[in-house]
């Protein structure tokens, strides 16, 4: 079971969702995605378009910064 | 004869001194066994429109009916063969998401009316009428949508297109408050309403709908949120945003916006309902048109209407129509 990391706080949309995606590639069914990403645009659209996409939403948890930290496990 | 006959058309012949012929081929027109002279001067259906004067003499922009612009490709077909038999090698795309076929000789009226009745393609309107029903594409296929606007936009074609009334009347559909369909710009325009329901059991308290709330009617509590419906504007964007899709659509509906024109005198609309349920549109359409018949001036919009009138007055009738049964 993997569980990796990715940052997407430098990035926009749509180059946000493309890489979490990009990154849930390269796991197995059943890994853990770790992603750290912006409130805002990024937090209203990518867990939810995962969500659309079958993976699960394991949580969603704000950082004092303004950043999330979200936890997703590929379908 | 021929002067009858335009009379008739919506716009109003400009009488133009040059003859611009674009089509060479074409032959004058001249009344005879084929066209059947009179027979094509048939005055019920020139009133309905949909043959626009060009200002090139003998010319017609004919001006089809869609409805949200929606087009199957068998009708984009069938026009695009008229289009290249009768017309001058192109279409325009109208501002309502409409096609008109543009230099459509006199004497080819007939034909090009047969031919689109054939392909099952109407003919739009023009004058006091209701116009072509705009639409965005809603829940057909965008991730805002709150409602199927392009449904709602064929429905309300089927029931009103082309109903007479004092002056021109547009109306909109647009799936969500991010009005791509531009419904406050319309004589009426609906825009699509949601009001949102709670499941706790799939909410992982992540906070992300009470951030998202424009009105700031969800606040989290106890790590759960709670949405404040006398706050809530129903735009929908805690079910966009839920990551978990524990925000589910309770009841949908539309926000009416009615009064906006573009024109020399422009105005947004107004919200005359804040949520109509999609069941009482029609009477809510049925009853709009039956003020602006009562209260209207010829070629009036409707907006101004309204505000001669009080718009006291027409919201009370809209409150009565959606309350009806």
């Amino acid at each position: 079971m993997q569980h990796k990391k990715i940052d997407i706080t430098k990035d926009n949309c749509p180059v946000t969702f493309v890489k979490v995606k990009l990154a849930l590639e390269q796991l197995n069914s059943g890994d853990i995605l770790e992603v750290r990403l912006n409130a805002g645009e990024a937090v209203n659209n990518v867990p939810r378009s995962l969500h659309n996409e079958g993976h699960i939403i394991v949580s969603l948890t704000g950082l004092e910064d303004g950043s999330y930290i979200l936890l997703v496990r590929k379908i | 004869m021929m002067r009858y006959f335009r009379d008739f058309l919506c716009i109003k012949a400009v009488d133009s001194k040059t003859e611009v012929t674009v089509r060479q081929d074409v032959p004058l027109p001249v009344a005879n066994k084929k066209n059947k002279g009179a027979d094509i001067m048939n005055l019920g259906e020139l009133k309905k429109g949909g043959f626009i004067k060009q200002i090139q003499k003998d010319y017609f922009a004919v001006r089809l009916r869609l409805a949200g612009g929606n087009l199957a490709l068998e009708q984009l077909e069938a026009i695009n063969a008229i289009a290249a038999k009768y017309g001058s090698g192109y279409v325009h795309l109208t501002t309502r998401q409409g096609i008109e076929i543009p230099f459509i000789h006199f004497n080819n009226i007939e034909d090009v009316r047969r031919e689109l009745a054939d392909a099952n393609i109407g003919l739009g309107v023009c004058g006091g009428t209701v116009r072509g029903i705009m639409a965005c594409q809603g829940t057909a296929l965008c991730s805002h949508g709150l409602i199927d606007a392009k449904a709602l936009s064929a429905q309300i074609d089927t029931s009103f297109f082309g109903a007479e009334v004092p002056g021109k009347f547009k109306i909109s559909v647009t799936g969500c408050p991010r009005s791509c369909a531009k419904p406050q710009e319309n004589d009426l325009g609906f825009e699509g309403a949601v009001m949102p329901a709670f499941n706790s059991k799939t909410c992982i308290s992540c906070g992300v709908c009470a951030q998202v709330c424009p009105t700031g009617a969800i606040v989290m509590e106890n790590f759960f949120p709670v949405l404040d419906s006398e706050l809530c504007s129903r735009c929908g964007d805690c079910l966009s945003a839920c990551p978990t899709a524990a925000w589910q659509p309770g009841s949908t509906g539309v926000k009416v916006w009615a009064g906006g024109r573009i024109g020399r005198d422009p105005k947004m609309g107004q919200v005359v309902l804040e949520f109509l349920p999609l069941e009482k549109i029609s009477a809510v359409i049925e009853a709009s048109l039956q003020f602006f018949r009562r209260h209207g001036k010829a070629r009036e919009r409707f907006g101004k209407t309204i505000e001669r009138t009080g718009r006291e007055l027409f919201r009370e009738v809209l409150k009565d129509a959606a309350q009806k049964d």
